[in-house]
């Protein structure tokens, strides 16, 4: 995102601070940039390296191609023939040949194709006597880090071995034994060169884990169906589990219309998940679609606030009940004090008492 | 006893017996058990305003007392749990009207206004009453009555001194606790006809009094009748009725839990009754979802006989707690704060981080409400210490629990606290508004003498219009405010009802 | 914080004096979104309550409890159990009519708390209520009764030196001011004098 951002500014050599008003929280953007040498400092000024290469356009393509999501790859004949190419140049190759080799494919093509390749590793690219090479990247020596020293390889082996559950900092320092400043600069290293990503954990919300850059993770980490973007959607939750509620009600009522006796009223009453799962789907309430488990979740808040009972069948699966409570509402919820949030510092003198208590006084002229 | 339930006790006294018995109750509270000359010096009362106190809260059984080292002294001891039942004397009144009516009701009020009395004074008493209300009534009747409140046990034989000594020894075997004594109909007839005078009654020196825990049986009844009727029917409720009624022929009233009731018996009176038809055309159908009951409360005990029932009362009364609690966290913070406290409840011990997870509540709000409830006191936390491996850092758990017994006596106070808020407020819209008060009962007195000499009607609206319409106003305002602080008072030991008998089954 | 440090004895079992960001991030607390706002006025006295207590159900039923309430608080009020303080007495007598003292069947009560002249006078009303509980119970030996009784007079007639010997017992014990105490003692019994003419007309069981 900032990147993008970055090359329209870059367009007729801005300065630092020029490209800092646009951009406050880019620096890193920036530097990654220039380490890729797509931009190159010119004193003061940075200016683009590939201007003479690529359309500004097509390099607006490659930049938001680095900033969007994975997708499953498809390859086409074109890029077949565009790999083909690059395994049989090991030394790398660069734009010319892409023209000799493949004449018939259109430059637009090319640029999107090498962009999709930059992205998910299988090339990388590199500039030499100015002009841009690109080199086949062998996927077998993918995970090893090339150019790393043993601490990155340390670390990056640490974090592989975390699958996409991911790894927290501190459990990498403890197996690791680095201290924190050289860890967090390993980190930083490995994260430029896109060997690991950061994932925001939804256990904690500052929580960060590290898991290899590719994979994707795993639902405890993002947390399932009830997250968007490590926020857990509370609301959605809540509606859900309302109609759950409103289901089991429903339940019972069909049932009691049908009568019969309370035997026969109260075990028509009951619902599996599966039939709340059917009636949530067919509500069309959720975006995404929930599992039988996540149901389970919700129909389990309904029982936590006594508006259900969870008894398991005879199969071994869960039933769900409406309940009601044993008790009418209580005497001591009736008058301010009974949930007054302040009842610690209400005493007999001072500002807080019951003469002057101003909750009372609202509540007795309610 | 806490110092907040003093305040209570001392309030409940003011409002009854006037600053004086007040102060005597108040020290005894505060130091306890005492002699007679302790409480003068420290009260500085008038050592007649003391003895003439001490009488009367003997009177009333508010205060007991032992003979001092010295046999012709007293060591005198308050009971403040007595004097918080003074909160609950008008459900005992409508609890005996509702289940004999009014002559019994009378019975017990009288019994409730003078402390104790002789069964003969007090059916004459009555019996003036009715009189009074022009209400028909023989000696026989309100002695039939009287004599059923003291079969049922509503009534006890104070216990009385078994030789002269200048500390009485008040004892009673049980025995003599129910016996009621024999009472000739035509003395009291005479009295009554004012042919004989009151030193001739039979009966005299045998006091009763009331029995507080046979009402405390039926409130305690009655919840938990009301807890079925609520969470399953009428039927159920009534069900659960007759199981308890026909538990008492076979069970202590206060035991743990009752002995086996053969449910055939129960089925036979609902048929006699024939007043729930869907009961008895359900029957089996009910006693399955009441025994099925995810509470519990409820088992069969065996097959014999069409299979027997036990209840299970310190059960309901620590599930009745629980959900006492649950009601306040739900009320006082929100739903998301009640499902943390059931959650915690029914996983016993938890990790903070299971506690998000499974009652789906973000994150921070998950930690804010259960550290809010840990703070309250609602939750408490445990930690656990783990080293589980010889080179990895050892592994702190810190687990949140609930101490129900803890947390209900922590809400008892509470209600406590309620109450002293709520009697404190009542005085203090009395005090500010006194003067206008005390005009309406001045104007109310002079009106109604003047209704008595047989004044004429205008006289008398003259008299009453000397309250202004803005006077009108704040007093109906005060009637208002009045009767809400009154009714929350009632309201709230109701809840503290059920919390004590929480603790008394413990 | 301090972060030098933090690393330096990050090793396992190192004491760290301070959390290094890490470990703040670990635990929730973050950079700079967690920083309260600056507070330039103290907290309202009585915070925004947000929700309501559960309403109250008027019923028939709550109606009569809440006449029983008052009357029980009328009667006692009126009766001769409710005590004013001496001084105000006077004040206010002119609103509530005077009420005749409880009457009190001694026998249930210490006799230290009756009145002086009362509890020479009892001795005899006693000895009747006595009389009264054993034709009740069937007539217990009544030569026991007999003896107790004098025993009792005996008591009776020593019961203010009795009284003195107690009280300097006692004082002795726990108290520094006793001889004071001792008179007041006395000197109160002696106010009773004037109150026993009002309890003369009563009915003394």
């Amino acid at each position: 995102m900032f990147t993008t951002r970055f090359l329209y500014g870059v367009q007729e050599q801005p300065s630092l601070q020029h490209l800092f008003a646009k951009t406050r929280a880019g620096w890193q953007s920036l530097l990654l940039l220039v380490k890729n040498q797509l931009l190159c400092r010119l004193s003061k000024n940075y200016l683009t390296t590939l201007s003479h290469v690529f359309l500004f356009s097509t390099f607006k393509n490659l930049l938001k191609g680095m900033s969007e999501e994975t997708k499953p790859s498809v390859s086409s004949p074109n890029e077949e023939a565009l790999l083909d190419l690059a395994k049989s140049q090991p030394e790398g190759f660069n734009n010319d040949d892409i023209k000799q080799n493949l004449p018939n494919v259109p430059i637009t093509e090319v640029t999107g194709i090498i962009n999709k390749y930059l992205k998910n590793g299988t090339l990388e690219v590199f500039k030499m006597k100015n002009s841009l090479f690109y080199k086949y990247k062998d996927p077998l020596k993918k995970s090893d880090v090339k150019g790393a020293d043993s601490e990155e390889k340390v670390v990056y082996k640490i974090i592989e071995e975390s699958g996409n559950k991911g790894i927290w900092i501190r459990d990498i320092r403890f197996k690791s034994n680095l201290n924190t400043t050289q860890l967090n600069k390993v980190l930083k290293s490995l994260e430029t060169k896109k060997f690991i990503k950061a994932v925001k954990s939804v256990a904690a919300s500052k929580k960060k884990v590290y898991m290899c850059y590719d994979l994707e993770p795993d639902s405890s980490v993002t947390g399932g169906a009830w997250y968007q973007d490590q926020d857990f959607e509370s609301e959605f939750v809540d509606v859900l589990s309302q109609q759950c509620h409103r289901f089991l009600a429903q339940k019972w009522e069909d049932a009691s219309k049908q009568g019969g006796g309370p035997l026969l009223i109260r075990n028509r009453s009951y619902a599996t998940a599966t039939d709340v799962h059917k009636f949530i789907s067919e509500l069309g309430i959720s975006k995404v679609t929930l599992s039988i488990d996540d149901i389970e979740s919700i129909l389990y808040t309904v029982v936590l606030d006594n508006n259900a009972e969870r008894i398991v069948a005879a199969n071994g699966s869960n039933l769900y009940k409406i309940v009601n409570r044993f008790l009418p509402s209580l005497g001591i919820v009736k008058t301010t004090c009974g949930i007054c949030p302040i009842a610690n510092r209400c005493a007999s003198t001072g500002s807080v008492n019951p003469k002057s208590c101003t909750y009372l006084t609202d509540w007795i002229n309610y | 006893m806490s110092t907040v339930f003093g305040k209570v006790v001392k309030l409940i006294l003011l409002e009854r017996f006037g600053p004086v018995v007040e102060q005597v109750g108040s020290y005894l509270f505060q130091y306890g058990t005492n002699p007679l000359l302790y409480i003068m010096k420290y009260t500085e009362l008038p050592l007649s305003k003391i003895k003439e106190s001490l009488c009367i809260l003997i009177k009333y059984n508010l205060v007991t007392f032992v003979t001092n080292k010295n046999e012709n002294l007293a060591n005198y001891t308050l009971k403040p749990d007595r004097i918080l039942l003074m909160l609950r004397y008008p459900k005992y009144n409508n609890l005996i009207k509702k289940k004999f009516g009014d002559e019994s009701e009378m019975i017990i009020e009288e019994v409730l206004q003078r402390g104790y009395w002789t069964a003969s004074e007090l059916i004459l008493k009555v019996i003036e009453r009715l009189k009074k209300n022009e209400q028909a009534t023989s000696v026989s009747l309100v002695k039939d009555k009287f004599k059923s409140l003291v079969v049922a046990k509503y009534l006890v034989r104070m216990p009385y001194p078994k030789d002269d000594k200048p500390v009485p020894d008040l004892q009673i075997q049980d025995n003599e606790l129910y016996i009621f004594p024999d009472i000739d109909n035509k003395i009291l007839a005479q009295i009554n006809a004012g042919a004989e005078s009151m030193d001739k009654i039979p009966d005299k020196g045998i006091y009763w009094t009331i029995n507080f825990d046979r009402f405390h049986q039926d409130m305690r009844d009655k919840i938990i009748v009301t807890a079925f009727t609520k969470k399953i029917d009428d039927n159920a409720g009534k069900f659960v009725e007759l199981l308890l009624r026909q538990m008492y022929i076979r069970t202590m009233p206060w035991a743990d839990s009752s002995n086996p009731v053969p449910i055939l018996e129960i089925k036979d009176i609902i048929r006699k009754q024939e007043t729930h038809k869907q009961l008895l055309a359900f029957f089996d159908q009910y006693v399955n979802v009441i025994e099925q009951d995810n509470s519990n409360l409820i088992r069969k005990a065996g097959e014999a006989s069409g299979g027997s029932f036990q209840i299970f009362m310190k059960e309901a009364f620590i599930q009745f707690a629980w959900e006492t609690i649950e009601q306040i966290v739900l009320e006082k913070y929100d739903s998301k704060a009640a499902r943390i406290f059931r959650l915690v409840k029914s996983k016993k011990h938890i990790e903070p981080d299971q506690i998000q997870k499974l009652a789906m509540i973000p994150a921070k709000e998950a930690k804010r409400l259960s550290y809010l409830l840990l703070e309250e006191n609602f939750l408490q936390i445990q930690e656990l210490k783990k080293s589980n491996t010889n080179n990895g850092p050892n592994k702190t758990f810190t687990l949140f629990h609930i101490n129900l017994e803890q947390v209900v006596r922590m809400t008892l106070e509470h209600c406590y606290k309620t109450l002293f808020n709520i009697m404190t407020r009542k005085n203090h819209e009395k005090e500010i508004n006194k003067r206008i008060i005390v005009k309406k009962q001045r104007v109310d007195t002079i009106a109604m003498d003047m209704r008595e000499k047989g004044a004429e009607e205008g006289q008398i609206s003259d008299i009453e219009e000397m309250i202004t319409p803005p006077e009108r106003e704040i007093l109906e305002r005060i009637d208002i405010t009045l009767k809400k602080l009154n009714t929350v008072e009632l309201e709230v030991d109701e809840t503290i009802f059920l919390l004590q008998i929480y603790l008394m089954y413990q | 914080m301090s972060r030098g440090r933090g690393a330096r004895g990050g090793g396992r079992g190192g004491v760290t004096k301070s959390f290094n960001r890490e470990q703040l991030n670990a635990l929730g607390v973050g950079g700079n979104d967690m920083l309260p706002g600056l507070v330039t006025q103290p907290p309202p006295l009585f915070p925004l309550l947000d929700k309501r207590p559960v309403p109250i159900h008027i019923s028939l039923e709550l109606d009569y409890l809440l006449i029983l309430k008052q009357d029980f608080i009328d009667h006692m009020q009126l009766s001769g159990s409710y005590l004013k303080l001496p001084e105000t007495k006077s004040n206010e007598s002119e609103i509530v009519p005077q009420v005749p003292k409880e009457k009190y069947d001694w026998s249930l009560f210490p006799s230290e708390l009756r009145p002086k002249m009362m509890a020479r006078r009892a001795k005899k009303v006693v000895v009747k209520d006595v009389d009264v509980n054993n034709r009740l119970k069937l007539l217990e030996t009544l030569e026991e009764k007999q003896s107790a009784d004098t025993t009792i007079k005996q008591e009776k007639e020593s019961e203010d030196v009795d009284e003195t010997e107690i009280v300097e017992e006692d004082q002795d014990e726990e108290m520094d001011d006793g001889t004071d105490y001792a008179n007041n003692y006395f000197d109160n019994g002696e106010d009773y004098e004037e109150e026993d003419d009002n309890l003369d007309d009563g009915p003394i069981y």
